[in-house]
């Protein structure tokens, strides 16, 4: 019995613990992370007759509703094998979506355990995205057969696919880390996002391609260069377009980009997870 | 168990640990509030402090209760060892691996078996997955919930949630157990079980730490206890003389609390006389009448040390004064009554001076005094009670002041005998025999 026997000396005082030590006690509670992505996947198609195979029904309803959207309504577009067009986009999109919204609620959501229970908060939104990675990552499966289907051939830089998921999930988690920290105090976060999410959807190049943007735009007689700034400002526009040369294209993809995109996602990571471990102390009497 | 070394280091330590709530936080976290602090503009901020300034130590291995009345700081206390809050100010030191009980089966979800529950509860303790496997038989045995553990525990009942639930708290191998009332849930046997348990635990040099309401449950399984008053340290020490001192001002502070109800009610006058101690009172749920000529101010219960108690047994004796004040000119001494009643309803004893045959006053009495009542034993068996106490004119045809529910009291029996009162019981035997050789 003396197996984990060590001796736990916590000073409580949040001020004092500080992120590396955070960051151990987090480790030591990857069990927890484990049981609750399990938790969250288990709990989500237990009472579905079909199951996980939603995760894989699922992007395949939406490929044919954009497919026939976009081919059969409005035929004058010129994008060939627009279902991989579509899927490239939209799977990594679904996934920031679906990571973002659930762990917005993560925290508030889980109020009788955040009560009642002690454990590193950071758990909490950690398990949802991840549960949701999973998520991706059988939807994935449906985009291989997809490309096998259709016959596109592959970059040989497929192998840097795990690398540009990797950037993608700290992105998500950086951004989950804040704002489930955000709906634990003010509860209005959860409708905020709802339309912001809506309006990044459209600003993002998931379901047309960027080129049909205008390169250019005037505003107050200063020329902005809409591309860039898309971009720059919006490191989703920068992942799907990461995605789609790789598995679309065929293409490298640029590596100044690639290096922006993965440094901007980092930054975010290590912001929201201070941010989320400077208010965690108070989640307790706040939920 | 600990390692060598730290036994000196206590388990639980609290450095002039404060908790601070913010009273009206919903009102606070609002978009609107955002706006109005962002020019400047913030509202005032109410706050509550559940805990003022508290420093214990926990000496490894012992049991100690926290008790203290609703809203003193307890389960603040314990929320703050738990570590689910985080003190306002000061330090709170754990030496060792905690396990709170603070609600059983928190960390379940509904739609997990009570196996898959097994696992994702302990993880939340920090327990290795390995350690659950090889204790999970132990558990789900304990728990003793048949086939029903592989059943998502939403369809359990709510017993069968709480076996669960302490089963899997009890057997992570805390060094520190939090517990927060829960142990009277549950039927008598797993109740039991749950009471060995911890007894086991104990034996073990586990370090409880138990909040409970339920003085007999601290008193049987604390060596000391902590008394929070309003959020402060009232006295800590051996439990049987902090619990001595708990129950005696609590019992002050009731019957402090029903005098000062009772004041509100000045008597209703009437001109019906009371017929003796019947209960003449002007209407079936009058607390008070009578004339109003003399008034009566307090009543007291109290032990033969003289401290105001609640609590007898019926070897006991009990002491009842009240003071009385003269309001208006009397014509004749008066007579003074008491009545005792079970809260059932049954009028168990009453009398006055006059039945006794009592001269108070030898002379005019004076304006204001006290009656003493005073009973060698209390003779009546376990149960509640309530004291009627009356002042009434010489031959009792006319009702000064009645007050009845004056205050309550209660018995505990020594022994087990059965019914209302215990008179002076003599057995012996005289056997046939006996009587056939004489």
């Amino acid at each position: 019995m003396n197996a984990f026997a060590d001796t736990v000396v916590k000073q409580q005082n949040p001020k004092q613990a500080g992120m590396l030590s955070r960051l151990i006690e987090l480790v030591r509670f990857r069990d927890l992370i484990y049981n609750l992505v399990l938790r969250e996947l288990k709990a989500r198609y237990k009472n579905s007759a079909l199951g996980f195979f939603w995760s894989l029904l699922n992007p395949l309803g939406m490929m044919l509703v954009f497919t026939v959207v976009f081919t059969v309504f409005m035929p004058n577009n010129s994008i060939d094998n627009f279902p991989i067009f579509i899927l490239c986009g939209l799977l990594p999109w679904n996934y920031f979506n679906a990571g973002l919204m659930s762990s917005i609620n993560s925290v508030v959501g889980n109020s009788n355990l955040v009560k009642k229970v002690y454990f590193p908060r950071e758990v909490l939104p950690i398990a949802t995205v991840l549960a949701n990675l999973v998520n991706f990552l059988l939807a994935l499966v449906v985009l291989f057969a997809a490309l096998v289907v259709f016959r596109v051939s592959v970059s040989p830089w497929i192998w840097l696919l795990p690398v540009v998921i990797l950037i993608q999930t700290c992105f998500i988690l950086g951004l989950a880390f804040i704002l489930s920290t955000l709906n634990v105090f003010y509860r209005d976060t959860m409708m905020v996002m709802d339309v912001v999410v809506l309006a990044w959807f459209f600003l993002t190049p998931v379901f047309y391609p960027i080129d049909i943007v205008p390169e250019s735009y005037q505003l107050l007689g200063v020329t902005l260069d809409i591309h860039r700034l898309m971009y720059i400002l919006n490191p989703m526009a920068s992942l799907i377009s990461s995605y789609r040369d790789l598995l679309y294209w065929g293409y490298r993809t640029d590596v100044d980009f690639f290096l922006r995109t993965a440094a901007t996602s980092v930054v975010i990571l290590i912001a929201g997870y201070w941010f989320f471990t400077r208010n965690s102390g108070r989640f307790g009497e706040e939920v | 168990m600990l390692t060598s070394g730290t036994e000196e280091m206590p388990a639980i330590r609290f450095r002039n640990v404060s908790k601070r709530f913010l009273l009206n936080r919903h009102q606070d976290r609002s978009v609107t509030d955002l706006l109005l602090r962002l020019v400047g503009r913030s509202r005032k901020k109410e706050y509550f402090w559940p805990l003022k300034d508290v420093s214990f130590d926990i000496a490894t291995g012992t049991t100690v209760g926290i008790i203290g009345e609703n809203g003193s700081g307890k389960s603040t206390a314990l929320k703050l060892m738990a570590g689910i809050l985080e003190p306002t100010t000061g330090e709170i030191e754990l030496n060792g691996r905690v396990s709170a009980l603070l609600e059983l089966g928190a960390g379940f979800h509904h739609d997990l078996t009570g196996r898959e529950n097994i696992y994702l509860a302990a993880s939340m303790v920090n327990i290795p997955r390995k350690f659950v496997d090889e204790h999970l038989d132990e558990i789900i045995e304990f728990a003793d919930i048949g086939p029903y553990i592989d059943m998502p525990v939403k369809h359990y009942s709510s017993g069968m949630y709480v076996r669960l639930g302490f089963a899997v708290a009890v057997h992570v191998d805390p060094q520190i157990l939090l517990v927060d009332e829960v142990l009277a849930v549950g039927d008598e046997t797993f109740q039991h079980k749950c009471l060995e348990r911890i007894k086991h635990m104990q034996n073990r040099g586990v370090t409880i730490v138990l909040v409970s309401h339920n003085m007999g449950q601290v008193a049987d399984m604390c060596s000391h206890a902590i008394w929070l008053h309003e959020g402060q340290v009232h006295s800590i020490g051996p439990v049987d003389q902090v619990i001595a001192d708990y129950m005696a001002e609590a019992a002050a502070l009731e019957q402090r609390q029903r005098i000062t109800d009772l004041s509100e009610f000045l008597p209703e006058i009437v001109e019906v006389d009371a017929q003796r101690y019947e209960r003449g009172a002007p209407s079936p749920d009058a607390r008070r009448w009578g004339d109003g000529r003399i008034l009566i101010q307090d009543v007291r219960l109290l032990d033969t040390d003289g401290r105001t108690a609640v609590t007898f047994t019926p070897d006991e004796a009990m002491r009842v004064e009240f003071d009385y004040v003269v309001q208006r000119s009397i014509a004749e001494p008066p007579a003074f009554g008491i009545a005792i009643y079970r809260l059932d309803g049954l009028w168990c004893y009453g009398t006055n001076t006059q039945i006794d045959g009592i001269e108070l006053f030898a002379e005019e009495p004076a304006q204001s005094g006290t009656v003493v009542v005073e009973l060698p034993a209390v003779q009546l068996l376990q149960g509640d009670y309530t004291l009627d106490v009356a002042i009434h004119n010489a031959d009792c045809s006319i009702t000064h002041d009645y007050i009845r529910d004056s205050i309550h009291f209660n018995v505990r029996n020594s022994k087990s005998d059965q019914g209302v009162f215990r008179p002076q019981v003599c057995w012996s035997l005289i056997s046939n025999q006996e009587k056939v050789m004489r």
